[in-house]
């Protein structure tokens, strides 16, 4: 009995604690929770005015969505979604925001991370409003492609996203164009041109390695790649060669892009007869891959067969690489347009001796190159364009030497 | 009558100051001070528990057995601090969000917990309230002269808002955490030499039961010190 009164006043304490407790929790609980989701909402809510709450979608795996996007956020009434989609631009990491409304349109887009420093993102946010996956069109900054370009794709992501997320499907034209730099790794930053004849979509790459031309046949769509050379293959969504059933299409392809294609035939010669003063038969050859070469000639020394290669590869800007290689496969000569330039605007090159470096790929096959001959200290981007010039180059001249076989 | 409830609120503002004569609550003292905003919310936060858990812990002190007092008290504080939360949350949140864990350490602050022991359950509801607003007083000025001095010499600006002139002066190791403790030192030291005068701080009457277990304690000094105080009061 001793102990009943502690433990009954403890009690009543703890109780009436409770009690007055619970009943402030009633008055601010609301309030607190409203705060929360206008927390919430708040970036939500700049993508897409209009809204009033949202509601995160977290089974995003059965939508199939594009990778990039990380996080789908639907209007609760109905008035579209919010995509949260992770891009690349100069360096990879730019998160941004995008909203789009039910009926397919951007209400809103905002670069909330990025590690590129130019500080352009913010020029584009909200740039691609009212845009719709029928008519987007890259807004591409002056002086910051990279990051203009990430903001792009992010874009474009967002839009797949949305067909997907309210249930519908991709145009297989859409899924085909994301495909090519898998198909024509060479293809650097297909940009649209216009568009004519049977293609949907002509996309052309930056550093003149060719086109691609997509085009449907019933219900699928395919893409015929075009090198600068006229070498030409169709593909379908799955990537399978599928040329020799749509054969029409193709020729058709070939001859657009003779009409637009610019030839570097006479530039290759050009340097051939520069390197080579006695180089007879010089003769342009069409090739079959789809990767940086842009151009590529047989010729003739002293009786020796050589194949020269003229590829387009970027590093921090567009390079000219150039590379002779004899029958054997084995590399007689290097070079490239940009040593001279390079050596006067950039310290990498201070030091370098070019003629050394370029005497560095002489010998070299498809078996001894391992990339270690064309690194230059300090000049990283550089190195990794003329190690896959060297790459193409090899590429190119085995696929010449198979299809002769 | 008057005079002596204007003592119990002057006491706690200088003579007993809980963060510089009492050394009580050093916790936050440290960790908000570091701008003006911050320690004067702190300081109001802590002087409304304060004043509350005083005033009902005063109005229940006879229904309060000797055995579960702390349990209760820690119970009324926590409740009046989780009322203060709630609140700041709901109607100033961005108060609460500076304010962050200390907020909810208010519970153990031993200012609060302090006072319950040696003034609330000895004293009536109103003399308690007094000491409650005193000492709280005595809170926010030990924290405000903190923070006034580091967040003017330290990082050049007064309540968030820059000083132009002062950015050339300032001593950013003053707004980092050595210089918390070294500011705090300092006005101790100052508060001593001040105190001084008067014959020093009288240390004995709040060294042993500023300890919540003052009364349960069986070494000497606590008993001895127990014995005086009720012969004082009587």
């Amino acid at each position: 009995m001793k102990n009943l009164k502690p433990t009954l006043v403890l009690s009543c304490i703890c109780m009436a604690v409770a009690l007055i407790l619970s009943g402030i929790n009633m008055i601010t609980g609301p309030i607190i929770e409203a705060q929360r989701n206008a927390a919430a909402n708040s970036a939500l809510l700049e993508v897409m005015p209009d809204g009033t709450d949202f509601e995160e979608i977290t089974d995003l795996a059965s939508l199939n969505l594009p990778e990039s996007i990380t996080n789908v956020y639907k209007e609760t009434s109905g008035k579209g979604y919010v995509f949260r989609v992770t891009s690349t631009g100069y360096k990879s990491g730019m998160v941004i925001m995008i909203g789009v409304s039910s009926e397919g349109k951007i209400t809103g887009s905002k670069c909330l991370e990025t590690q590129d420093t130019f500080g352009k993102e913010s020029e584009i946010d909200n740039k691609y409003n009212e845009q719709s996956l029928a008519d987007f069109a890259p807004h591409m900054i002056t002086g910051a492609t990279m990051t203009s370009s990430g903001y792009r794709d992010a874009v474009s992501s967002a839009l797949q996203g949305f067909t997907l997320a309210s249930g519908g499907k991709l145009d297989p034209a859409i899924a085909l164009e994301a495909k090519i730099p898998e198909l024509a790794p060479g293809f650097t930053s297909p940009a649209a041109v216009d568009a004519s004849g049977s293609f949907k979509k002509i996309l052309k790459a930056s550093n003149d390695a060719g086109f691609a031309y997509i085009f449907s046949a019933g219900e699928d769509a395919f893409v015929a790649l075009v090198n600068a050379t006229g070498g030409c293959k169709v593909f379908d969504a799955d990537g399978n060669d599928v040329t020799s059933a749509h054969e029409a299409v193709a020729s058709e392809a070939k001859a657009h892009a003779a009409a637009a294609q610019k030839s570097y035939v006479d530039a290759l010669t050009t340097k051939i007869t520069r390197l080579y003063e006695t180089a007879t038969d010089i003769t342009a050859v069409e090739i079959s891959t789809f990767n940086t070469v842009v151009a590529a000639v047989s010729f003739k020394v002293d009786g020796a067969e050589y194949y020269g290669f003229y590829s387009r590869s970027i590093g921090f800007h567009q390079m000219d690489v150039y590379f002779v290689i004899d029958a054997n496969g084995a590399i007689a000569k290097m070079d490239a347009n940009q040593f001279i330039f390079e050596k006067e605007y950039f310290h990498g090159f201070a030091g370098m001796d070019d003629a050394a470096y370029k005497a560095g790929f002489e010998g070299l096959t498809t078996d001894t190159w391992n990339g270690d001959a064309a690194v230059i200290a300090t000049a990283t981007m550089t190195s990794n364009a003329i190690k896959q010039s060297t790459n193409d180059s090899f590429e190119t001249f085995n696929s010449i030497k198979g299809g002769a076989q | 009558m008057k005079n002596n409830k204007l003592s119990i609120l002057l006491r706690g503002i200088i003579a007993e100051n809980p963060v510089l004569i009492l050394i009580l609550g050093t916790c936050p003292t440290l960790a908000v001070t570091g701008n003006v905003t911050s320690a004067l919310s702190m300081g109001l936060a802590a002087t409304v528990v304060l004043i509350c858990s005083n005033v009902v812990i005063s109005a229940l002190r006879k229904v309060i057995p000797d055995t579960v007092r702390v349990p209760c008290y820690i119970v009324i504080i926590a409740a009046f601090v989780t009322a203060v939360q709630m609140l700041l949350q709901a109607f100033l949140p961005s108060i609460y969000e500076m304010l962050g864990v200390y907020l909810a350490l208010i519970v153990v602050n031993c200012v609060i917990l302090g006072r319950a022991e040696m003034f609330a359950r000895k004293n009536t509801v109103l003399d308690s309230a007094f000491d409650g607003l005193g000492m709280g007083l005595g809170f926010i000025l030990a924290l405000f002269l903190m923070a006034f001095i580091r967040e003017v010499f330290g990082a050049g600006s007064f309540m968030g808002i820059e000083l132009g002139f002062m950015q050339k002066f300032k001593i950013p190791v003053l707004a980092a955490a050595p210089g918390g403790f070294l500011v705090y030192g300092i006005l101790i030291a100052v508060m001593n030499k001040l105190t001084e005068k008067k014959g020093g701080v009288k240390k004995k009457s709040f060294s042993c039961e500023g300890c919540p277990s003052a009364a349960i304690c069986t070494s000497k000094p606590c008993l001895n010190n127990e014995k005086k105080e009720e012969v004082e009061n009587a």
